[in-house]
């Protein structure tokens, strides 16, 4: 098949000849969901993307007295005091000195910008909700709602975790994380 | 048996059959009697009373046909017609008796003839009227009479009849009473026979049942009858006959048994004994052996410790022996090396001084390559450290770009995350910031190489840095030392050279005493020589004694083994008898209750 690709608009025939419309262009499923995706302790975690504002390296962490504690201390984030939770002290994991991976996730929650510890940032995912499968309730307190479950990933299990609850700390819940790894294994 | 028991109900039965009859009989008798009431005495009577009525009626006619004078006399002729049918139907009874009704209506007969005319006279006012008249009443008072009779007559038989039934009822009830009693007293006396004639057998037959039982077989069973029980009784004779036979020959057995036992035990007990014996004889005699064998124990052993010193001594002597040989050879060796060593100290001497001069010129060479290493040594240092600053330049370099791919990254990692706030609008974005991502992973992952890369080369560099250092350190060592060592040889050599000739002289006088000792030496290899043969001889001998005695040694041995297993064959006979003396025991006290048992019987058997 020949066509005269002429006149002032050849351009367009020319690409309605290659049969691409962008009707079958690549487009991402609606109904995945996005995912920040990190790391604490050598395992993935992610929070959703809705409730992040933005990722930032971790500067210089000034204490605060009197301070809840799981959180670090606070940073300066733009001429703006930003709160910073150590998420492993909040999971009940083992603290760690921040290195040139640890990243801080400013979760605007409440009306507050609050920042929270981790180990590292991979990427953003997105997660089909089918995918996604409950925490085994028997290893977990009626406290431990910040989960919002699990999810496999190449391999491996990546816990979502909701970002409002996740700030909400309970009396006796700092222990949990212990023993949902100890289940996972 | 059966036919008597048979007998009694054919008695019962009779009995009533005979009663049956009796009754029969009796009311037959009865029956007829009655008849003959009921058909003549009966009628009879009734028409003696009708014939009474008719005269009457009669004689009251004529009275009324003469009292009315009118001389009709009808009225009576009607009566006495009703007379004459009356008496004529009595006739027709064959129970009644006609001669006698004939006699009666004859006698009527005449009355009424008389009567009619004599009332015909009395009518006719005829004289004489009186007498015919007390003719007629006379006549009339007879027939009156005649009747009477008749009736009392048959009142009579009346009377009799039922007096002959009375009487035959108490005839038949006395007739039924007798045969009853008297069947019955028959029933009762063949029954106490026949139960006699049954349980008399029984009873003996139990009797003698349970003197079976008690185990008395004495006295006979009398057999009398010939029925079911006779059979019975006979039956137990029989079986009485052969327990006894039985019994007999059981309790012969028994004592026979009881004898065989007595005399086996007795012969038990005496083999136990010998066998005892026998055992304590051979456990004797082992304990002999055995101390025998152990005494020849007792002598190889110390044979053995003689061969042992005597091997020992022989080694020694063997070993003296060789010794001296061997210091013999020694000397000659000695000498030989002696002569040897003169030789080569003359030889050794003479070259000394050449080495001497060589040594001092490699001395010289050694010091000029020591300065040309250290000096090479240094350039490589030189040129070693220059790469590893240029690598470290590099790695700076490469870890300012990964962090700057670290940082673009974040940036992405952020774009991405305000694309996916933003929603539909930001889809675009996301793309090209997941792009940017891609992007700052893939640099991240270069600088990474380069940086490995670059940390390897430092490595290198550093390792070959250590390593020429150490080298050209060695190098430079090993140069230094020998020269010193050279700088050593060269005064050994000196001395050396001094001392070679005093050597020479010394290996001079040695020669000569090497002479000497090899000289006397020879003379005691001859002397040792002899003393080993000796030893040798001694050691033959002890080791032929060792040889006998443990020969007899394993002689003893065997005798004691063997001795042994006769005192464990005399052992088990012991025990063999043992057990057969309590099994002949057991054996007897079987027999003896056997024959306790067979005495239980007493009888016949035991004659």
């Amino acid at each position: 098949m020949t066509t005269d690709f002429s006149g002032p608009d050849r351009v367009f025939a020319f690409a309605d000849s290659l049969g691409i419309s962008d009707e079958e262009a690549p487009v991402i499923e609606e109904t995945t969901i996005p995912w920040v995706v990190f790391m604490l302790t050598g395992e993935w975690y992610a929070l959703p993307v809705d409730a992040v504002q933005e990722i930032i390296r971790v500067g210089e962490i000034t204490r605060v007295p009197d301070a809840p504690s799981v959180v670090r201390g606070v940073v300066n984030l733009r001429g703006r005091v930003l709160p910073v939770v150590d998420l492993r002290v909040r999971l009940g994991l083992p603290a760690a000195e921040p290195d040139k991976n640890t990243r801080i996730v400013v979760l605007p929650t409440r009306g507050r910008w609050i920042g929270v510890l981790v180990d590292a940032v991979k990427r953003i995912e997105r997660f089909r909700p089918s995918d996604v499968r409950p925490v085994p309730s028997d290893v977990l307190s009626e406290r431990s709602d910040y989960f919002r479950g699990v999810v496999q990933k190449d391999d491996r299990l990546v816990v979502l975790l909701d970002a409002e609850h996740v700030l909400l700390v309970h009396e006796g819940e700092m222990t949990n994380m212990n023993q949902i790894r100890v289940t996972e294994q | 048996m059966a036919k008597k028991t048979v007998l009694m109900p054919i008695l019962a039965g009779a009995g009533f059959l005979i009663t049956l009859v009796v009754v029969q009989v009796s009311g037959s008798t009865n029956e007829q009697l009655i008849t003959s009431v009921e058909n003549g005495s009966v009628p009879a009577m009734q028409l003696a009373m009708r014939l009474q009525d008719d005269l009457l009626h009669v004689q009251r006619a004529l009275e009324d046909a003469v009292a009315a004078g009118h001389g009709k006399l009808e009225t009576a002729d009607a009566v006495r017609d009703r007379f004459i049918t009356d008496v004529r139907s009595g006739r027709a009874n064959a129970a009644l008796n006609p001669a006698q009704l004939q006699l009666l209506e004859d006698h009527f007969q005449q009355y009424y003839s008389l009567a009619r005319r004599t009332s015909e006279q009395i009518m006719a006012g005829t004289e004489n009227r009186q007498a015919s008249l007390d003719e007629m009443t006379a006549m009339y008072n007879t027939t009156h009479k005649r009747l009477d009779d008749y009736e009392l007559q048959q009142k009579q038989l009346l009377t009799d009849s039922f007096a002959a039934v009375r009487q035959n009822n108490v005839r038949s009830k006395v007739a039924m009473a007798t045969v009853l009693v008297i069947s019955l007293a028959l029933l009762i006396f063949v029954s106490v026979v026949v139960i006699r004639s049954i349980t008399a057998p029984i009873a003996r037959a139990v009797e003698t049942a349970n003197r079976l039982a008690a185990g008395d077989l004495t006295g006979d069973i009398e057999v009398t009858s010939s029925d079911e029980l006779g059979m019975l009784l006979r039956a137990m004779q029989g079986m009485l006959i052969s327990l006894r036979s039985m019994i007999g020959g059981l309790r012969g057995a028994a004592v026979r048994v009881s004898q065989s036992a007595g005399e086996i035990s007795g012969a038990s007990l005496q083999i136990a004994k010998g066998a005892q014996s026998q055992s304590t004889a051979s456990d004797e005699a082992s304990s002999t052996m055995v101390e025998m064998a152990s005494q020849i124990e007792n002598v190889a052993r110390s044979t053995q410790t003689l061969a042992s010193t005597v091997d020992e001594t022989s080694s020694v002597i063997h070993e003296l022996g060789s010794s001296i040989e061997q210091v013999a050879r020694n000397a000659d060796a000695l000498l030989a090396s002696a002569e040897q060593t003169s030789h080569t100290v003359g030889a050794m001497a003479a070259s000394i001084a050449g080495v001497a001069e060589k040594v001092e010129s490699v001395d010289a060479t050694s010091r000029e390559a020591a300065g040309v290493a250290k000096s090479g040594s240094q350039q490589i240092s030189d040129v070693i450290n220059g790469i590893d600053k240029n690598a470290r330049d590099v790695g700076r370099i490469v870890s300012v770009i990964s962090d700057i791919a670290d940082q673009t990254n974040l940036l992405a990692l952020n774009a991405a995350i305000e694309a996916a706030r933003a929603g539909d609008a930001g889809r675009g974005f996301a793309v090209v910031a997941d792009e940017i991502r891609r992007l700052a992973e893939r640099s991240v992952k270069s600088t990474r190489e380069i940086g490995d890369f670059v940390s390897r080369v430092k490595k290198d560099t550093e390792h070959a840095v250590t390593l020429s250092r150490s080298v050209l350190q060695q190098i430079t060592d090993s140069v230094a030392s020998t020269t010193a060592l050279i700088g050593e040889v060269r005064q050994s050599t000196r001395e050396q050279r001094a001392g070679a000739s005093e050597v020479l002289t010394t290996a001079e006088n040695m020669r000569s005493i090497a002479r000497i000792v090899a000289m006397a030496s020879s003379e005691q290899a001859h002397g040792a020589s002899e003393m080993m043969k000796a030893v040798e001889a001694m050691n033959q001998m002890t080791q032929q004694v060792a040889h006998t005695t443990s020969e007899q040694k394993r002689g003893g041995d065997l005798i004691v083994r063997t001795i042994e297993q006769i005192a464990t064959v005399a052992q088990q006979n012991v025990d063999a008898t043992h057990s057969l003396a309590g099994e002949t025991e057991s054996l007897a006290r079987e027999a003896a209750s056997l024959q306790s048992l067979a005495e239980s019987f007493s009888g016949e058997a035991a004659a």
